[in-house]
């Protein structure tokens, strides 16, 4: 899930590959914003086929937090 | 010189009811709202809000809640807004609060404004009943949108939103006609809006509902929107920015809103809805260029379409406008209707402005505080300046106090919007007047010949995100100095490329972090960040750290000297 989700972020928002870690924090590390993160959940809801609740967005401050959650909600992963 | 803007005339508004009805009177059948509930879209017109309002408020009577405080919060829905008004209609006190509040939080706000009822939503609900269930004076939890048994059972005050409202028709029908006769005194309190933060470090602005009829004309006015636009409100319904100027002025103009119904579907929202004009704080805006720019040079495209940019920007000037044509894929994202962005809350940097306005998009900016109910200036949409917050809002006067040699000081109003003071709190009401009676904004700046408004600098300590939220330093610190490793601590909204970064500058204890390392004193110092951040809605989120080796420099009252720190 990790690999997908690192590619997912360097494809889609341009993110440096070197920046891309477990530990990085979304919008201080990979400057990523509130916005920025709705509707990359939203792709990956389209993508996996799944539903994000609104009040997760809140709690992924790290790339690891996002992969943690998908890889509970995505069985195969 | 002279005025290249006219403000339009409207007439003096004497009551929130009076704007309903003349709305319904005016704009009848009209979609006011189109919202997504149960997965299904919904159209609610003028005349259904009218018709709803006054079922709502006969039940407010009903229920004994006229003349009360009543508690307001949940997500942005039709009912939100009836809530609102009718509160205010009955003669009670609406306070609006942020949903993204924690329940401790938000249960604080509920009890220092004794409400005597809250409106919710499901899942405001199944936040709030544990807190609930130990505040003795809620005689009433209202639930807007849909409620299952299992959230009905929760708490025996639990009512259903529509429930009320249909036995208040049937009231009417009855012959029931006090929230229709009931009076109010305008200048009285009929609103409290909260700054931010928690009780301890927020203040609660008090509104009369002149002061809200009086912004919902002043916004009408300065913004030439008419019945004919088309919004998609994406901002928090509970901050007067699009409070007032998109949910209560541009339905007095007749405007049909679109309720954005998750963070996610924004975009895709703006694409099929295909609105005429956004109310957005400068973050959509700058992720909107970003993925537009992104868009491009996936492309390749980037030379070619600077080069189009130039060229239109030229045959503009020489009166030939081809922006519709040479931009067609770039407009049809945001569905291919869209004349105007309106953004306030925060500076907007001036490129993305201009970018928007060569695609064929134009952005204006205002200037608003809470206080102000929010509107103190904007840019109107045929006489912008770049760099400015905007002219000064018709009916209200700005100077700037003891300006200096470059003309900046301190922005100072007076006017109808202006607020009534503090809640509770006299200190801070005498604070921010001065003895002559004119509103000390906090902000520095100054004023051209032609009444435009120029903010330079801050006197208080907030740090406006770039979403337009604000954060207050002192309530972050507050949490910090609990941590035992941390002996100082202040924070600063640092400006970078990604937007405001709030930054905890922390001098630790050295007794307490003994012979650690570097790395392993960030990673601790770190560790009780992420805590405090969990305990915390996402835009207070602390997500940069600097240690320093030395103490803060201070005052001779031992308060760290704030300007110092960058």
């Amino acid at each position: 899930m990790y690999e997908e989700f690192r590619q997912l972020l360097i494809d889609k928002l341009e993110i440096d590959p070197e920046l891309v870690k477990p530990d990085a924090q979304l919008a201080n590390d990979l400057g990523i914003n509130s916005l920025e993160l709705a509707d990359l959940v939203l792709y990956c809801e389209d993508k996996y086929d799944i539903e994000i609740d609104d009040d997760a967005l809140q709690s992924f401050i790290t790339v690891n937090d996002v992969v943690e959650y998908l890889s509970g909600i995505i069985p195969e992963h | 010189m002279k005025s290249k803007f006219i403000p339009r005339e409207f007439d003096p508004l004497h009551s929130v009811k009076e704007m309903v009805y003349k709305n319904a009177e005016k704009f009848g059948d009209k979609p006011l709202y189109v919202y997504i509930e149960n997965k299904e879209k919904k159209s609610y017109s003028y005349i259904d809000h009218k018709n709803t309002f006054d079922a709502f408020g006969t039940a407010l009577f009903d229920l004994g809640l006229n003349g009360k405080s009543v508690s307001l919060c949940c997500d942005q829905h039709p009912f939100w807004i009836v809530s609102f008004e009718a509160v205010i209609a009955a003669g009670g006190v609406i306070v609006p609060l942020d949903k993204e509040l924690l329940p401790d939080q938000l249960t604080s706000f509920i009890d220092i404004t004794e409400s005597e009822a809250v409106i919710v939503s499901s899942r405001e609900l199944k936040m709030l009943s544990d807190n609930l269930k130990s505040l003795d004076r809620i005689k009433h939890i209202i639930v807007i949108g849909p409620l299952s048994e299992e959230d009905r059972a929760l708490d025996s005050r639990v009512l259903r939103f529509e429930d009320l409202a249909e036995k208040g028709r049937a009231l009417i029908e009855k012959g029931d006609d006090r929230f229709q006769n009931a009076e109010r005194d305008d200048r009285s309190l009929s609103c409290i809006l909260f700054t931010s933060g928690t009780t301890g470090t927020s203040k609660g602005v008090m509104l009369s509902e002149y002061n809200i009829l009086f912004s919902v004309i002043q916004c009408s006015k300065m913004v030439t929107n008419d019945e004919s636009d088309v919004f998609v409100s994406v901002l928090p319904i509970h901050h007067t920015f699009s409070l007032t100027t998109n949910h209560l002025a541009m339905s007095f103009i007749g405007g049909t809103t679109f309720l954005n119904d998750s963070l996610k579907h924004t975009f895709k929202n703006i694409t099929e809805v295909k609105p005429t004009c956004l109310i957005l704080v400068p973050l959509f805006l700058e992720t909107m260029d970003k993925k537009i720019w992104e868009g491009i040079r996936k492309q390749g495209k980037e030379k070619q379409v600077r080069s189009l940019m130039k060229m239109s920007n030229a045959m503009r000037k020489a009166g030939i406008d081809m922006r519709k044509t040479l931009f067609e894929k770039i407009l049809n994202s945001f569905g291919g209707n869209l004349k105007h962005i309106i953004v306030g809350g925060a500076p907007l940097d001036p490129e993305i402005i201009r970018d928007f306005d060569a695609f064929g998009i134009t952005v204006v900016e205002g200037y608003g505080i809470t206080e102000c109910c929010p509107l103190i200036s904007v840019n109107p949409f045929k006489w912008r300046k770049f760099g400015s917050a905007g002219l000064v809002a018709d009916g209200l006067e700005a100077r700037i106090a003891d300006p200096a040699d470059t003309g900046d000081g301190e922005i100072q109003v007076r006017g109808g919007n202006v607020f009534m003071g503090y809640y509770k709190n006299e200190v801070a009401t005498k604070d921010a007047f001065t003895d002559d009676g004119w509103f000390k904004t906090g902000d520095i700046g100054h004023i051209d010949k032609d009444n435009f408004v120029y903010i330079t600098g801050r006197k208080k300590n907030v740090i406006i995100t770039s979403n337009g939220k604000n954060v207050y330093p002192e309530e972050l610190e507050e949490y910090l100095s609990k941590c035992d490793i941390i002996k100082e601590a202040a924070v600063i909204g640092r400006k970078t490329d990604s937007g405001i970064v709030i930054t905890a500058l922390i001098y630790p204890d050295k007794d307490v972090c003994g012979k650690m390392d570097e790395k392993e004193l960030y990673e601790k110092i770190f560790s009780e960040i992420n805590l405090i951040n969990k305990s915390l809605p996402t835009f207070k989120h602390i997500t940069a750290l600097e240690i320093r080796d030395s103490e803060f420099e201070k005052t001779t009252t031992r308060k760290i000297k704030r300007f110092l720190l960058k």
